[in-house]
């Protein structure tokens, strides 16, 4: 029962400084600048790392209290050395869960295990740069994993570039298994293809800020 | 008030009080405690070449996924790219020695909260065996909020710029949630007019330890 009552205080406490950081936020944003969260909250070490989209919620997490228990401890680890046998286990039942959102199953064991283990090892992106990334119609997200996976030599870059649709990629990588594309028949997408505003082709790349 | 911050947090409150894992969002809040520490919120990494000069690789991290023009970095946090060759393409594994690891280590300092959103860069780049510091204000008169600095083959952005990640937050829930069908036509972007702060940095391909690479991005609270 403590434990209960502790989180339901974290969670509270997370809500209320969310609110209060907004609405700070808010008014610096007409009269003055806002003050930085270390101001508000102070924990010192690791706070977060990215690599992989959705990598946390929809990859790792399998129930409401992972979000106290398990992405805290999963942010904190270093990015390159995580705590394997901590999220192999997670990674691998979300996967198969996700395998046959659509009736059918996809994955092999052997790609299972082998994606799973690779998430629960490290949280990076893969990018070859001798490789051409095509930054107008941008498909190389996982495109490197995918053909890893499936016994095959990658053709682009990889990485991420930001005007890629990276949930429809992830969309169709967990439930249509890793030799599927993005387009074509039986393709998911969620209807949505851009963000606000596109990110451009020269320095700094990301659009301006949204007044 | 800014009312598409609020508008963005208030869902957010719900999916920490209701639906802790309801989050989708790449990786926004993903955690109590980058729900706390926005600033230190990791939201998304790009890695690519620029299209604009193939000898360049760009990398881009973004944070503080309610950010206004007036947000700045935190000066308690160290800001990092983290870089590790790959040595056996089939496999796929970053180098596991940390000595060969290559990083881009931004921190913040100067802003004064109420007064001056302004935040001096120091970003310093450890290519192994040598180093390059690139320093530069955080406002400057070219950009809305933001400003650049340059030098020895690195050019780094930091400021607020719109947010680069979309999804449909509810047809998102229902492919993790359910097993019906989901509608494939258009949708409604959850992030929708959002700022976040970005780090982009550009640096030579030449001086990085070689065409495969482990790229992921950390915040460290000092």
């Amino acid at each position: 029962m403590k434990t209960i009552k502790a989180i339901a205080l974290t969670f509270a406490f997370a809500s209320a400084s969310l609110v209060f950081g907004c609405a700070q936020q808010g008014e610096s944003a007409e009269t003055q600048p806002e003050t930085a969260s270390e101001d508000l909250v102070m924990f010192p070490g690791s706070v977060d790392h990215v690599g992989i989209v959705e990598s946390t919620t929809m990859m790792l997490v399998s129930g409401a209290t992972d979000f106290a228990t398990v992405l805290d401890s999963y942010n904190q680890d270093d990015p390159f050395a995580l705590k394997t046998a901590h999220y192999q286990a997670a990674f691998a039942k979300n996967l198969r869960k996700f395998d046959v959102r659509d009736g059918k199953s996809e994955w092999t064991p052997d790609q299972v295990t082998a994606f799973s283990t690779r998430m629960a090892s490290g949280n990076y992106q893969v990018i070859d740069t001798s490789m051409p990334c095509d930054y107008a119609t941008p498909h190389t997200y996982l495109e490197i994993e995918r053909a890893q996976l499936t016994g095959k030599r990658h053709q682009t870059c990889g990485g991420r570039m930001p005007n890629e649709d990276a949930m429809d990629v992830t969309l169709n990588f967990l439930i249509r298994g890793p030799a599927a594309n993005i387009t074509g028949p039986g393709a998911l997408r969620d209807g949505v293809d851009q963000a606000t505003a596109k990110s451009t082709n020269t320095f700094p790349y990301l659009a301006d800020l949204n007044e | 008030m800014n009312l598409k911050a609020l508008a963005i947090a208030l869902p957010l409150l719900g999916i920490l009080v209701g639906a802790p894992t309801e989050s989708f969002a790449s990786d926004h809040v993903d955690g109590l405690k980058t729900a706390l520490d926005n600033a230190a919120d990791l939201t998304d990494l790009y890695t690519f070449v620029s299209p604009k000069d193939p000898t360049k690789l760009v990398m881009v991290l973004n944070v503080h996924g309610i950010a206004s023009s007036m947000s700045r970095f935190s000066n308690a946090v160290d800001y990092k790219f983290r870089i590790r060759p790959i040595d056996d393409a089939t496999k796929l594994t970053p180098a596991p020695d940390a000595r060969r690891e290559q990083s881009m280590v931004c921190s913040f300092s100067g802003g004064i909260p109420f007064i001056d959103a302004n935040q001096h860069a120091t970003c310093t780049f450890n290519f192994g065996a040598t180093k390059q510091v690139v320093r530069f204000d955080t406002r400057s008169d070219r950009y809305s909020a933001g400003g650049d600095g340059a030098a020895g083959g690195v050019r780094v952005f930091a400021g607020v710029r719109s947010d680069t990640w979309f999804l449909d937050g509810g047809k998102t829930v229902k492919y993790v949630y359910s097993n019906e069908p989901v509608s494939q036509a258009a949708g409604s972007n959850l992030l929708e007019g959002q700022n976040v702060l970005s780090i982009v940095v550009e640096v030579d391909k030449a001086k990085l330890a070689g065409p495969l690479l482990a790229i992921t991005a950390q915040t460290v609270r000092k």
